[in-house]
């Protein structure tokens, strides 16, 4: 390694100080390396060390005494702060609830109508056998037709079951994001 | 040798050698590594930090066509090197006590 690839690696590890007092920190290496002269470049680089190494210590030294937040130590949370966190999540909770209510009422008209099927299909399906006492042919109609209702909503209650459960666990997780401490994600 | 400088004493160093007179980093380094053995990387976090605290300032004066640093203690630095003397003090005598067996404890 040469005095200039350690001068510019260490520039590199620098960049995470405000830029006067990095230039201040390379200025004093450069001047370092000129005062000892060509002959010592090599024995000072040796003392030296790793310049990833120097600069972090003198990065960490920088923020240590300022009190201020050192960047590589404490990335800032991407985001909003926690208190706007809150206070958007009470505003938003009446509103969550209302969309809750709202979505839970197109899943139940979704899930009325394989149960109404079926149901309706077994009334017609008995009010057939009735008919047949007075009138055979329509007594076999409405029968027909009550098998008929029954069997498409048997046929839609797979599916539309199967879309309740979904529909649940999403709603379960998103709760659980939700009410997790301290993100409202 | 077994023992280290800390910081505090680094800057206690680097004080009594600019209340000599001002230098700049290469000397000052090669001043104090000429009686103890430090890094030549150790210097500049503790010159930072004097600075920081008003303990020394910096001028530049063009040299060889460049312009070289000087670091010049300040009053407050001076005052700061007189209480690190004192501690100093203090603390080799405390030292010496203990290691020469002026605490005595006996088996009871």
């Amino acid at each position: 390694m040469s005095a200039s690839d350690f001068l510019r690696r260490l520039d590199v590890q620098l960049r995470q100080l405000p830029p006067g007092e990095r230039e201040n920190a390379l200025a004093y290496y450069r001047d370092y390396f000129a005062d000892a002269g060509i002959e010592n470049e090599q024995k000072v680089l040796e003392e030296l060390g790793s310049p990833e190494k120097l600069g972090a210590e003198i990065v960490a030294d920088y923020y240590y005494k300022n009190g201020a937040e050192a960047p590589i130590m404490y990335p800032k949370k991407k985001g909003m702060p926690l208190a706007v966190k809150i206070i958007l999540g009470i505003i938003l909770c009446p509103i969550i609830l209302i969309l809750l209510i709202a979505f839970a009422a197109v899943l139940f008209a979704i899930f009325i109508i394989p149960v109404s099927l079926m149901a309706g299909g077994v009334i017609y399906f008995l009010g057939g056998i009735a008919v047949m006492l007075i009138n055979i042919p329509t007594g076999f109609m409405v029968l027909g037709e009550g098998l008929l209702a029954a069997g498409i909503g048997l046929l839609l209650f797979v599916p539309v079951k199967r879309l309740m459960v979904i529909s649940w666990h999403g709603i379960v997780r998103m709760f659980r994001r939700l009410t997790r401490k301290g993100e409202v994600q | 040798m077994a023992f280290q400088l800390g910081a505090s004493l680094l800057e206690a160093c680097v004080l009594a050698v600019l209340a000599r007179g001002d230098t700049y980093g290469y000397i000052l380094t090669q001043n104090i590594r000429s009686i103890i053995e430090i890094s030549e990387s150790t210097l500049y976090p503790v010159l930072r930090r004097l600075q920081k605290d008003n303990c020394l300032t910096t001028y530049d004066q063009p040299c060889q066509g460049r312009n070289r640093r000087y670091y010049q203690i300040t009053e407050e630095g001076k005052q700061r090197l007189e209480q690190y003397m004192r501690d100093w003090s203090e603390y080799k005598e405390k030292v010496d006590l203990v290691l020469s067996g002026g605490i005595n404890h006996e088996c009871k």
